[in-house]
């Protein structure tokens, strides 16, 4: 990884087509603008990221690994099944998710 | 009343006001917009949001507070206007909204949870959004299998 010291108004060249300039710092952060051919995206790492395992989480519900939970599940309510259904709307959610701490910061 | 027929769960009937709104869809997945939350008691705390324009997409998913019971859900000003609360809003109303990581599973490999970005609704509005955090980049996946063993209910 490279590492340098830029000031407000310098620039990165990278390769013949990429600029990075930093227009601006203040307050611990710094506002970069980026030039780039259209062809190449540009997104934040952590969204990229995000977009990634979204895709990952979409495709990787096993029907085995789902089976394992319902089984366990059952096993441990003692009933041959259960009912699928959609109960309560999302309100339901809150009695099993107790309550959330708030990162004040 | 309407109803999906989901491919995991088959049909399933819900009511309008059952419906999460994610204003903005959840990056890098399509018809996201309009997810259903289904709770099975025999798989708490895991539950799903199944789209409601795809029938194929059934997200697992499991309490934050459930994957690290310690961690502290940080919300930006934009995240907060996704969900239509004000600034200080939520840190008064801490009830009215919940936050799920999105489960990640496969074979031979350890449940994750998504704690680099939750998905936080409003239980006052259905609205919801998926909220990136400032945590470590390890968060993405984080391991659950031994969280939810401890913390399911018995």
């Amino acid at each position: 990884m490279l590492i340098t010291r830029r000031r407000a108004g310098e620039s990165l060249l990278i390769g013949d087509a990429i600029e990075v300039a930093v227009l601006d710092v203040s307050q611990g952060r710094v506002k970069l603008g980026v030039s780039a051919p259209s062809e190449l995206p540009v997104d934040y790492k952590e969204w990229r990221l995000v977009k990634e395992q979204n895709r990952d989480a979409s495709g990787a519900v096993s029907t085995a690994f789902v089976q394992g939970i319902l089984e366990t599940g059952a096993r441990r309510s003692g009933e041959p099944g259960f009912v699928v259904e959609a109960r309560g709307g999302p309100a339901e959610a809150v009695r099993i998710f107790g309550q959330l701490k708030l990162d004040s910061t | 009343m309407s109803k999906v027929d989901s491919k995991l769960f088959g049909a399933l009937r819900f009511e309008d006001d059952q419906i999460i709104h994610v204003r903005s869809g959840l990056p890098g997945l399509r018809h996201t917009d309009r997810l259903l939350p289904v709770s099975q008691q025999a798989i708490e705390p895991f539950l799903f949001f199944q789209s409601i324009d795809d029938p194929s997409l059934a997200l697992l998913a499991v309490p934050l507070a459930v994957a690290k019971r310690d961690f502290k859900l940080y919300l930006s000003i934009e995240d907060r206007k996704e969900i239509d609360f004000g600034a200080g809003e939520i840190e008064q109303n801490q009830a009215d909204i919940g936050a799920f990581a999105l489960v990640s599973v496969g074979e031979d490999r350890v449940p994750t949870a998504n704690l680099l970005a939750p998905l936080v609704i409003s239980f006052r509005n259905n609205l919801a959004v998926q909220a990136i955090q400032q945590v470590p980049e390890s968060y993405l996946r984080y391991p659950i299998e031994a969280t939810v063993a401890r913390e399911a209910p018995c």
